[in-house]
């Protein structure tokens, strides 16, 4: 008892206390971001297209979706399903409503004279188009037998509203709304679709969306039919929530995996809790640091921390492996402290280059990387030698005779298959494709794809992030140019034709042009001339009259527009640095092009917002300025061993397991069929700074005056700190995250080949010498 | 507009089944005279009928399985959506709906009987923007058979359906869907 509660427990003890409620505090106060977005390479245009696209309306868009097999089941369906969304009231329709399309009706009718684009369609003021409009008038009356003949239907005598309906038609039949809903072709599958009123990013309020699906589905089910609500927020949130339970896991394998190892080597508990001592606290005061400097932190770079036990544990384990070679800890740091000193130099260069790339999760990496590797190697340097002194030493830990090993036949024939795979994966290396797909890196949605596949089959609505956005400095300027964007599309390609609001809404200046043309075009006395001989009463249209009369006298006649039409003009106009974006969703590739080409020819002021294509372009030029920067990172740690070693032969021995390492690792992704990835490459760089430990240990081992104790102690270490390594890293396979995968098989390949590099190829090469 | 009439707070036919020839006149002060016309109502359960207005314009409604269908004169029938105001045929008055719960939505019912007839006056609720043109709608029955409907608008305007000849009870003839 007396033993276990001495002064150097008890202050092992509070230091391991200090660092959890530490630990636990920054955690709890951190803020989670798992959206995919912080692994693209920035720039402006790419930039500018998730700002746009985060607050367009698609990005708040939900669909409920309802398939009956029988389609006289499907009122009971959305009836059950109604019942369901009645408990989750923060879902707005975007339909327009029984009582919004009449009053858009009245609106249309009321305002026909306005809204009527004479600039595209014929002129109907003529004597024979008067005379042909009224009798249609007439006649649209007598097969219509229960149409309200009631004032708009007299302030529109030429029909025009029709005309103004039919050029918004050919983009969906947006006014044919069913329970609120739209239906299908063949009549069994229904989709409302709502406004969530929130976006992708507020977790807290998508797992309302996630309960309301969970709960459609199970009504859906008992009843026997199939219903989903489907939404870009459950993407997000299924990310978000699978990352975080899986970097609960990987961590707790990783630790798990991590003891294991050391309690193989090293055989004590209390050395292990001494060894442990320098990562807990590393990693707690690098996580209050972060909690403190930054409040926000990406998924990515927590599940990478997540593994970093792995790298940390490296100095504790070279440390305490060689503990028993040296007397005094002065004589230990003369013989190897410069090995330690530069491994952790060569491992914070390779973290230090991630910055360079402009990757927002990468720059997070190299923060936490950095902070973790400096704070553990701190206190293993300074704090460890406190609670585990080479003078005291009495820990007895598993020798393996390595040397003895590399030396029978069958060290040798593995020597030479390690070879032969080295310089194989050399040539392999050189036909790796880059990955132009940012969302490849993302998990794999089935249940969430499956729903967008249903939905996109029945009713074309599609959740792609594809936009035409026209541009200008003002609402009024971007509404403008939408306006003559419908105009251009429709006389060339109708079919093309996406739902304008503003077309409802004209700006000033098109008000202006249209009281001119009305003006020049129009005569009240010819209008009144054909009245006379229709059906209808000489006073019949005087609220027409009124508007004419108030167009001549140039009141301002247009009614407020219809709340609908304002809403959803609001809801699609985006503001991004200073400048107005009214957002058009097309949704399909090919028809963007087509929209585009017809914009372009109309010199219509428009960008296209495209994250997938705006990214593909800068991810490939970030993939390509890696590779250098890999190479760049080589050279250098090349150059400072050459300075500090003054010999070629070894500075490039210290260099050649990480570059063994890193060509498996471009060789494994050729040969598996897959293109090479921000997280492979983020691999190869910190493969760079591990392997480059692995060279210098051994190297300046083989080239120095060593016994062959303090050799084979040195491969055992870096065996025990390359497993632990791997343990941390290669349980990030497991994972769903396709970066975390590219990220940990890619670890777990890079420093294998590095510990076989120096284990058994550096020694070939130092004792040519 | 959706006009909703045989709800079940108004004369459902027996078994819904029904048939009936029907008259109207639209009036209105901005006609030089009034429209005319005729047709017949066949009804074959709740989700089959057939309304077809010959005179003056041969109009044909039809609710088959739920699907409702617009036909002017012998072009292609045009499929519409029960609940919704189609833009280039006028608008469709949803008959045979059932749904008690509709009509009190829209409508605020009065019912009297007089000398073995029923009366009944719709007036629309004032939150119910799209009949807002409506004044009020008056009905008249004698057991589960309408003998007359008539709308009257704001605006002075009228419709007026006159039915005759009807059947209730009888399953209507098959061939006629």
């Amino acid at each position: 008892m007396k033993k276990i509660f001495n002064i150097k427990n008890s202050i092992f003890l509070g230091i391991v206390i200090i660092s959890v409620v530490l630990l636990v505090f920054s955690v709890s106060k951190l803020k989670i971001d798992s959206t995919i977005y912080s692994l693209l390479p920035s720039d402006d245009v790419l930039a500018r297209s998730v700002a746009l696209t985060s607050h367009s309306s698609v990005a708040d868009k939900v669909i409920l979706y309802i398939n009956v097999d029988n389609k006289s089941k499907l009122d009971q369906a959305i009836d059950e399903t109604d019942r369901v969304l009645e408990k989750y009231c923060f879902l707005t329709g975007t339909l327009p409503t029984t009582e919004e399309i009449a009053e858009i009706r009245s609106y249309i009718q009321t305002n026909s004279l306005l809204l009527y684009p004479y600039d595209v369609l014929s002129n109907p003021f003529t004597d024979q188009e008067i005379s042909k409009r009224l009798t249609a008038k007439y006649e649209y009356l007598l097969s219509s037998p229960f149409e309200d003949i009631s004032e708009p239907f007299f302030t529109d005598p030429l029909n025009l509203s029709l005309d103004i309906l039919k050029m918004q038609f050919s983009a969906g039949d947006f006014l044919s709304v069913y329970k609120n809903g739209i239906l299908s072709e063949d009549g069994k599958s229904y989709i409302r679709i709502f406004s969530a009123g929130f976006y992708p990013e507020d977790y807290s309020k998508c797992i309302q969306l996630k309960d309301l699906d969970t709960e459609i589905r199970k009504v859906s089910k008992l009843s026997s039919y199939n219903s989903f609500v489907f939404s870009s927020h459950l993407y997000f949130l299924e990310s978000s929530t699978t990352i975080q339970k899986e970097v609960l896991f990987i961590s707790f394998i990783s630790i798990i995996l991590t003891i294991l190892i050391f309690l193989y080597f090293f055989k004590s508990l209390s050395l292990m809790f001494y060894s442990f001592l320098p990562i807990v606290s590393g990693i707690a005061l690098t996580f209050f640091m972060i909690m403190i400097f930054y409040g926000k932190f990406g998924a990515i770079a927590l599940a990478f921390g997540a593994t970093s036990a792995g790298i940390c544990i490296d100095y504790s384990i070279h440390f305490i492996s060689k503990l028993e070679l040296y007397s005094t800890l002065k004589t230990f740091r003369n013989k190897i402290g410069l090995s330690i000193i530069l491994g952790w130099i060569t491992t914070v260069i390779s973290f230090a280059i991630l910055p360079f790339s402009g990757i927002g999760s990468l720059k997070e990496i190299a923060v936490f990387g950095i902070l973790v590797v400096t704070f553990s190697f701190l206190f293993s340097w300074y704090v460890l030698p406190f609670f585990v002194k080479p003078e005291n030493n009495n820990f007895k830990i598993v020798v393996i005779d390595f040397l003895s090993f590399s030396k029978t036949k069958f060290g040798t024939i593995i020597t030479f298959i390690s070879i032969f795979f080295i310089v194989l994966s050399i040539l392999i290396s050189l036909f790796i494709t880059l990955e132009d797909n940012p969302f490849g890196l993302d998990m794999n949605h089935k249940q969430l794809d499956e729903s967008s596949k249903l939905i996109m089959d029945d009713f074309g609505q599609s959740t792609d992030n594809v936009f035409i956005a026209f541009k200008g400095n003002s609402k009024s300027e971007v509404i403008s140019e939408s306006i003559k964007a419908t105009i251009a599309l429709y006389t060339t390609n109708p079919d093309l034709l996406f739902l304008n609001p503003g077309l409802f809404i004209p700006t000033e200046e098109i008000i202006k042009n249209r009281f001119e043309y009305i003006r020049n075009n129009f005569s009240l006395d010819k209008f009144n001339k054909t009245l006379f001989d229709s059906q209808f009463t000489s006073d019949a249209f005087m609220p027409f009259v009124s508007k004419y009369n108030d167009i001549l006298n140039n009141k301002v006649v247009i009614n407020s527009a219809p709340n609908y039409f304002v809403k959803e003009l609001e809801k699609s106009i985006v503001e991004y640095k200073g400048q107005f974006y009214f957002m058009v969703h097309i949704g399909n590739r090919l028809k963007e092009k087509e929209v585009s080409q017809i914009l372009n020819k109309h010199t219509i002021n428009f960008i296209t917002v495209d994250i997938l294509k705006d990214s593909a372009k800068g991810l490939l030029v970030f993939e390509q300025k890696t590779i250098i920067l890999v190479f760049i990172s080589i050279f250098i740690i090349f150059l400072l061993l050459f300075v500090i070693y003054k010999n070629i032969l070894v500075a490039f021995s210290m260099i050649l397991p990480p570059v063994s390492g890193l060509c498996m690792v471009l060789a494994f992704t050729v040969i598996t069929g897959n293109s090479i990835n921000i997280m492979h490459l983020t691999a190869l760089i910190l493969i760079v700074g591990i392997g480059v430990d692995y060279g210098i240990f051994v190297s300046s081992l083989w080239a120095g005056n060593s016994s062959e104790v303090e050799k084979n102690r040195t491969i055992q270490s870096i065996l025990s700190s390359g497993l632990t390594t791997v343990a941390g890293f290669g349980v990030l396979s497991f994972s769903t995250s396709k970066a975390l995968f590219s990220l940990g098989s890619s670890m777990a390949i890079g420093i294998v080949t590095a510990f076989l590099t120096a284990y058994l190829i550096i020694p070939i090469i130092v004792r040519r010498k | 507009m959706t006009l909703i009439l045989f709800s079940n707070d108004i004369p459902v036919p027996e078994n819904n089944y029904l048939y009936t020839d029907f008259t109207f006149e639209r009036t209105s002060p901005f006609l030089k005279k009034p429209v005319t016309g005729s047709g017949r109502i066949l009804m074959d359960g709740k989700n089959h009928f057939i309304f077809k207005q010959i005179k003056p314009v041969l109009i044909t409604i039809k609710k088959i399985s739920g699907e409702i269908s617009f036909q002017k004169g012998d072009a292609k029938p045009i499929t519409i959506n029960a609940m919704s105001d189609d833009m280039d045929n006028g608008n469709i008055a949803i008959l045979f709906s059932g749904d008690s719960a509709r009509i009190s939505e829209l409508f605020k019912l009065t019912h009297s009987t007089i000398q073995g007839k029923d009366y009944f006056e719709l007036i629309p609720r004032e939150s119910m923007l799209s009949l807002k043109t409506i004044q009020i709608i008056h009905i008249v029955s004698k057991a589960d058979k309408i003998e007359n409907i008539k709308i009257e608008y704001k605006n002075k305007s009228t419709i007026t359906y006159s039915f005759f000849n009807a059947v209730t009870g009888i399953k209507p003839d098959e061939k006629n869907f």
